[in-house]
């Protein structure tokens, strides 16, 4: 029997996904429509949007955003991951690898939430991220994916992981793979 | 016995995210809107010297910025910032990990702790923008912090 793929979606795609007023809002959505298998959402990122919806120019139609990201949930298949131990562990370590991230990545100002996202995929055997953040989904000047850097990181240091093994972003209507 | 201006500035913030965090959990969307969930956590703390406080750390967070991806980078470094600077990261992620009910314990606990400062409140009104102009080293490029 296959197993069925996992894909987890970062904060900017899905501002982009629950905004309408959004440029690429029917672009993701399209996109998102057209991945294969199921989604993650986990409470790190989920804190973290309400916390961009609350603090930006978002604030006026913060309900209305929050409750189309609820609608987005359960439209989606998804499964759910929340703050365990295992993420807060990962949360309280991604700090101390960030310099080490950012100097294999060639300087590039990756934050410890980058770390922290791309580790729960790892932590998860999630195989795909979604992201339209470029810290997410791209490479250095050698072309290294910034995902592989970082599962990389994390296993030396905290973990061994085998995923994320894919990035791809949505802005384009269709899920275009960047690693 | 009567704390320093740091260690009231310190857990003013912590009272800061744990409100953040506290707002986060209790709004799901469809039953509990962000409105309403921070109108709840508010009635929680129930002083309005307090809450002024709070909409100064409001102030430092807010971000200008256009595009979600800026949003969402800036906010993180924002709250990096923040954190690092003032709780810590490892209290923070244990901040992450609680309960609604542990959340809303700590809170009023941290609450009553300040409450017994209350005279200085309003020379903490006064250094609040002074210790948050500190936390921004770098300004602002291109409309956000990266």
């Amino acid at each position: 029997m296959s197993k069925e793929i996992q894909n987890y979606i970062d904060t900017s795609t899905i501002i982009d996904a629950i905004d309408p007023g959004s440029r690429f809002h029917t672009a993701v959505i399209s996109a998102l429509r057209q991945i294969v298998g199921s989604f993650a959402f986990s409470e790190y990122m989920e804190i973290e949007l309400k916390g961009v919806l609350r603090k930006s120019r978002f604030n006026r139609r913060k309900d209305i955003l929050l409750r189309n990201y609820a609608n987005l949930k359960q439209r989606f298949n998804t499964t759910w991951i929340p703050n365990n131990r295992d993420v807060i562990t990962l949360h309280n370590q991604s700090r101390r690898l960030e310099r080490l991230v950012r100097r294999l990545c060639g300087g590039v100002r990756i934050r410890f939430p980058d770390i922290v996202h791309i580790g729960i995929c790892g932590l998860k055997n999630i195989e795909n991220i979604i992201s339209e953040d470029w810290h997410i989904h791209g490479r250095n000047r050698h072309g290294d994916p910034f995902i592989v850097i970082v599962r990389e990181v994390i296993s030396q240091n905290i973990r061994n992981v085998n995923n994320p093994i894919r990035a791809y972003m949505c802005r384009l209507g269709r899920p275009i793979r960047t690693v | 016995m009567r704390k320093s201006y740091p260690e009231l500035f310190n857990d003013l913030s912590r009272l800061y995210l744990i409100r953040d965090i506290l707002i986060a959990k209790l709004a799901d969307g469809i039953e509990i809107t962000l409105t309403e969930a921070e109108r709840m956590v508010d009635d929680m703390i129930d002083n309005p010297e307090l809450l002024d406080l709070m909409k100064l750390f409001d102030e430092f967070f807010y971000i200008t910025s256009w595009y979600p991806e800026r949003i969402v980078r800036s906010y993180r470094y924002r709250l990096e910032l923040f954190v690092n600077k003032t709780i810590g990261l490892a209290e923070y992620g244990i901040l992450l990990s609680l309960t609604k009910s542990e959340l809303e314990q700590k809170l009023i606990d941290i609450k009553d702790r300040l409450l017994k400062n209350k005279q200085i409140f309003p020379e903490l009104k006064r250094l609040i923008p002074l210790f948050l102009k500190q936390f921004k080293k770098r300004k602002e490029e291109h409309g956000y912090y990266e």
